[in-house]
């Protein structure tokens, strides 16, 4: 398999850069880095299938540095910026959790039920108010069952209405 | 870089680190048995494949190995 060998000039791009690109193309060719960090880096690259050229990789590996360069320049220029915002959005968590125990304590823990429904039995129904689940949905449950054995739906019903 | 059966792999010591190394050792140690030594600018990691068959691309995918660890520690 040919190799590459890439001569990068660690002032223009930093070493976390260099490694940012480099992950990226691992699955694509064999990297091995050598030199010297203070004068130039050695990047060898060696693609891991055939079909790939190492001249090519050689040229993506360039853009993807410059990509990352570019990106790191940016995150430096704006972590001042980011700073301030996490802050800020740190400080009204810690606001609302404040709030959220203001007003459990505002709650009063101890509920005191009158004396007629501390004991009652809410099973028993003296009035005859509560209707069963099965009767109050009996005609729905029973429509649709009917639908399903004559396999008709609801629209072709109402056209059938509509019609004299 | 290679032996007839061993092979020598030099990590320059700016660019590589010992834990991350020692770490892909132990993670390739059913492929091949593996011992590192400190010299004065480089780890040398020598590599003794276990199996007898060929195996042409330990070294590269040892050293790629140790890269993305190093890359995974810094996310970590």
């Amino acid at each position: 398999m040919e190799s590459k060998v890439i001569n990068l000039n660690p002032q223009i791009y930093p070493l976390d850069v260099i490694y940012a690109a480099a992950y990226v193309l691992l699955d694509r060719s064999y990297i091995f880095i050598d030199g010297n960090p203070n004068k130039v880096v050695k990047i060898t690259l060696t693609p891991k299938e055939k079909k790939d050229d190492a001249d090519n990789l050689a040229q993506e590996f360039n853009n993807l540095l410059i990509t990352y360069a570019f990106y790191n320049k940016q995150s430096k220029k704006n972590s001042a910026l980011r700073q301030i915002m996490m802050q800020a959005a740190l400080l009204s968590a810690e606001k609302t959790a404040e709030g959220a125990e203001d007003a459990d304590k505002a709650a009063p823990k101890n509920i005191e039920l009158p004396e007629d429904i501390k004991d009652a039995n809410f099973l028993e129904d003296p009035e005859g108010i509560a209707v069963p689940w099965e009767i109050k949905y009996k005609k729905s449950f029973l429509g649709k069952k009917l639908q399903k054995e004559t396999g008709q739906t609801k629209t072709k019903n109402k056209k059938l209405r509509k019609k004299p | 870089m290679q032996n007839n059966t061993a092979l020598k792999i030099n990590f320059n010591k700016k660019f590589y680190k010992l834990p991350s190394i020692k770490n892909a050792i132990r993670d390739f140690q059913n492929v091949c048995k593996g011992s590192v030594k400190e010299l004065e600018r480089y780890f040398l990691v020598t590599l003794a494949p276990k199996s007898k068959s060929p195996q042409d691309n330990l070294g590269h995918e040892f050293s790629n190995y140790v890269l993305a660890l190093m890359k995974n520690e810094v996310l970590v």
